[in-house]
């Protein structure tokens, strides 16, 4: 019985696994921080009491959140190591430009452009335009009403666009 | 007039109004469309990356799968003891059908000889064991 049961979550999470793996990376942007996050959401989840498990009705939903809730912790607290860092390295210049000059590719500056946006909209930016997700899946996911996630994502994909014609014009 | 609708399905994108349906049909327009309006290379850019970003999954780890037992594991062990079990056998019967009645004999005569001096062990062991009863008589005596 157990078994089966185990084998059945196993199945479930599969599926789930790559989305929490791809909004986790949209979050900590690292890929290597993103696995780490993925497999320790997952570890977490399958370490609780089966009967809890079972009793919510949208795994994914849960997963997602959990997701969201631990890499936002990751981000704070790494958060208060740069900041601890940059005050040693104060006087040295912002590598950006130089990294900007160096990508070419419209694809990646699509991913660069997203990549510094703050992390709340990088995330709803991605469970809309990535995950496909409904406006009502991900105001109960980031906990903010429906009509602030339009809102939301209306100021990003002009700010996006913006920037990105931006670029465009400056003929790099 | 295509561009007429998508125009205002951008203007709807934009103001975050559109449903995920109408996001999908200006993805496929970016995608099948080769001439696009020069305001448009932005639009097209992100419904590339989006259209493409969904494919990304989880990077599978070989270590920790090497070592995990597979059913085909299950079947091969299967096979081979029943192969060995299967040819040993084989090489039994091949062995005495072969031979001629006289290596029996010869072998039947050893077995015997075997046998015999197999029990002639026993019973010497059958022996030692009546005289530790006999000590087991003559101790309790002693107790008592």
């Amino acid at each position: 019985m157990q078994l089966t049961a185990d084998k059945q979550f196993l199945d479930q999470i599969q599926g789930i696994r790559d989305r929490v793996f791809r909004v986790a990376k949209r979050i900590l942007i690292s890929k290597e921080e993103a696995e780490d996050a993925t497999q320790e959401v997952i570890l977490k989840l399958w370490n609780m009491e089966e009967s809890n498990r079972k009793s919510f009705n949208n795994l994914e939903a849960y997963t997602i959140t959990m997701a969201k809730n631990y890499c936002l912790d990751r981000i704070k607290s790494k958060q208060a190591q740069v900041l601890s860092l940059n005050e040693q390295f104060q006087s040295q210049p912002s590598p950006s430009l130089q990294k900007q000059i160096e990508v070419s590719n419209e694809m990646e500056w699509v991913v660069k452009l997203i990549d510094q946006l703050p992390e709340r909209e990088r995330m709803i930016l991605q469970l809309r335009e990535i995950e496909q997700y409904e406006f009502d899946q991900i105001a109960s996911l980031m906990e903010i009403p429906e009509g602030t996630v339009r809102v939301y994502l209306s100021r990003i994909r002009k700010k996006i666009k913006k920037q990105f014609i931006e670029i465009q014009s400056h003929g790099i | 007039m295509e561009s007429k609708a998508i125009t205002k399905l951008l203007q709807k994108y934009d103001a975050g109004e559109t449903s995920i349906q109408e996001e999908i049909q200006l993805r496929q327009y970016f995608s099948a469309t080769d001439q696009i309006p020069l305001k448009w290379m932005s639009y097209r850019a992100f419904f590339g990356y989006y259209s493409e970003a969904p494919k990304e999954s989880f990077p599978e780890q070989r270590t920790t799968k090497s070592i995990a037992f597979q059913p085909w594991m299950a079947v091969a062990a299967m096979v081979a003891i029943v192969l060995t079990v299967f040819l040993t056998r084989m090489e039994n019967q091949n062995t005495i059908t072969n031979s001629n009645p006289e290596d029996l004999d010869l072998a039947f005569e050893q077995f015997q000889t075997n046998i015999k001096w197999v029990s002639n062990h026993l019973n010497k062991g059958t022996e030692q064991i009546a005289y530790l009863e006999y000590w087991n008589t003559t101790t309790q005596k002693l107790i008592k």
